[in-house]
């Protein structure tokens, strides 16, 4: 099944990139104090255990892609579910990446008039990113995927001379006791690690089939998770290290906190225009694909002719939308460490071996039937 | 209310321009599609754009997890 709606294809390197961009996405601002919040000292632990609990993740979503790589996370759905269950599920996924593109659109708001324009309000903030975001999906995958090329050197050239510049900061005595309260805010602390930065990658169920595969497209997959991860990993522990468990819970952005630590020779100083810089470009990256995902799901799930000419109404819906989806910024916390995992783990875990189980079972009647 | 009549006037204009074209091709579903997506837009702009209270979309998350979020936190013994 050749999918029509999507012209457009990306190399294996150019998923790479994007997937780094996808993992390091908010997590690099967020996830820091959501772990230091459930495991303390603990948190570069979760964030190893995190990792590593992704892979199978990863492997699954893989087995899935690998399965019917021509096809989309919503083309497969009503292939193996029928007409009606697929039809629902992949609605109910756009629906899915529509919110986390929300969510995302809306951490960068508040952000911006926490931290950096106070004055500004919060929805002309919100309307500039979505004029940007539908610039983007406009000009289609590769449009966005290119833009992640070329702004990739900077990212990591910023990210590593932030992190270069913490380490005379660095103290390792913020680590102990080490699993002073045992395992289990470990396990908790993990689960950030799991979610935010892994398992909102499978919006690119919707992406693996434009993809031009070559030999090495899992390995680089496998690769570019897990500099994503090593990089979050990287981020959690200078935030302990530097900061302290204490103040890395309490703190809404402790990485901004820490860039803002930085001061060598009173010369080099108020670096943290870095990290939002950083952070603003990955979010950027995440929510582009998210975006696009919803806007492909749609086209999909109602067989529509083309997705782009739906990005006007996306954007008036986005806009209403991002600036009611939380009352408050506290609400919004509250939901990212109690529930929003979960719904997370739903659709990249439960939802995702429901439909491998019924490829299993598909391919299981054919050969009975013949 | 000037926020109301600019959304109002976005949208007229995004249908101006879009909706026409797909009913002359006969792209019914199309322009189902996009006047629903567009509504919803409108109405939810407008409650954005006048500071209206709209109840979170997120409550709907934490009806559907409350229980089992509740009773794995207490179940694990995590920090609430």
């Amino acid at each position: 099944m050749k999918n029509a709606l999507e012209k457009g294809r990306i190399g294996s390197r150019q998923l790479a990139i994007l997937i780094i961009f996808m993992t390091v996405g908010d997590s690099i601002l967020i996830l820091p104090s959501l772990t230091a919040r459930a495991a303390s000292q603990d948190a570069w632990i979760s964030a190893i255990a995190g990792c590593l609990l992704a892979l199978p993740m990863l492997w699954l979503w893989m087995a899935l892609a690998g399965r019917y790589p021509q096809s989309n996370l919503a083309e497969y759905a009503r292939g193996l579910l029928g007409k009606r269950a697929g039809g629902f599920v992949s609605l109910y996924y756009s629906i899915y990446f529509f919110f986390v593109s929300t969510g995302l659109i809306r951490e960068l708001g508040d952000f911006f008039t926490i931290q950096i324009m106070p004055e500004t309000p919060l929805r002309a903030v919100h309307l500039l990113i979505l004029l940007v975001i539908a610039w983007g999906l406009a000009g289609g995958l590769e449009a966005i995927v290119r833009t992640s090329e070329l702004f990739f050197p900077w990212f990591i050239l910023l990210l590593l001379a932030l992190l270069i510049c913490l380490t005379p900061l660095l103290t390792p005595d913020n680590l102990k006791p080490m699993l002073s309260e045992g395992v289990s805010p470990i396990l908790h602390g993990s689960l950030y690690v799991l979610v935010y930065p892994f398992a909102e990658l499978v919006s690119l169920l919707m992406v693996f089939p434009y993809v031009a595969r070559s030999r090495s497209t899992k390995r680089d997959i496998l690769l570019a998770a897990s500099i994503g991860g090593l990089i979050m990993f990287t981020v959690i522990l200078f935030s302990l290290m530097v900061l302290g468990s204490y103040l890395t819970s309490n703190q809404v952005y402790p990485t901004y906190a820490l860039a803002k630590k930085i001061n060598i020779g009173s010369f080099l100083q108020r670096v943290e225009a870095v990290v939002a810089f950083v952070w603003v470009l990955s979010t950027f990256f995440k929510t582009s694909i998210h975006s696009y995902a919803f806007l492909l799901g749609i086209a999909e799930t109602f067989k529509l002719r083309s997705y782009r000419r739906f990005i006007g109404p996306f954007v008036l819906l986005q806009f209403g939308l991002t600036y009611l989806i939380t009352p408050n910024f506290a609400f919004y916390t509250d939901v990212l460490f109690k529930y929003w995992p979960f719904w997370d783990l739903t659709n990249a875990v439960l939802l995702p071996l429901v439909l491998l189980l019924a490829h299993s079972a598909s391919r299981k009647r054919t050969a009975l039937k013949a | 209310m000037i926020g109301f009549l600019v959304i109002l006037l976005i949208a007229g204009v995004m249908i101006f321009l879009t909706l026409p074209a797909m009913l002359r091709r006969r792209e019914l579903r199309d322009a189902a599609v996009y006047s629903l997506l567009t509504l919803g837009g409108i109405v939810f702009s407008t409650f954005a754009a006048l500071l209206l209270p709209f109840p979170s979309p997120l409550r709907l998350v934490v009806a559907a997890y409350k229980p089992f979020a509740d009773w794995l936190f207490s179940a694990m013994g995590w920090k609430g």
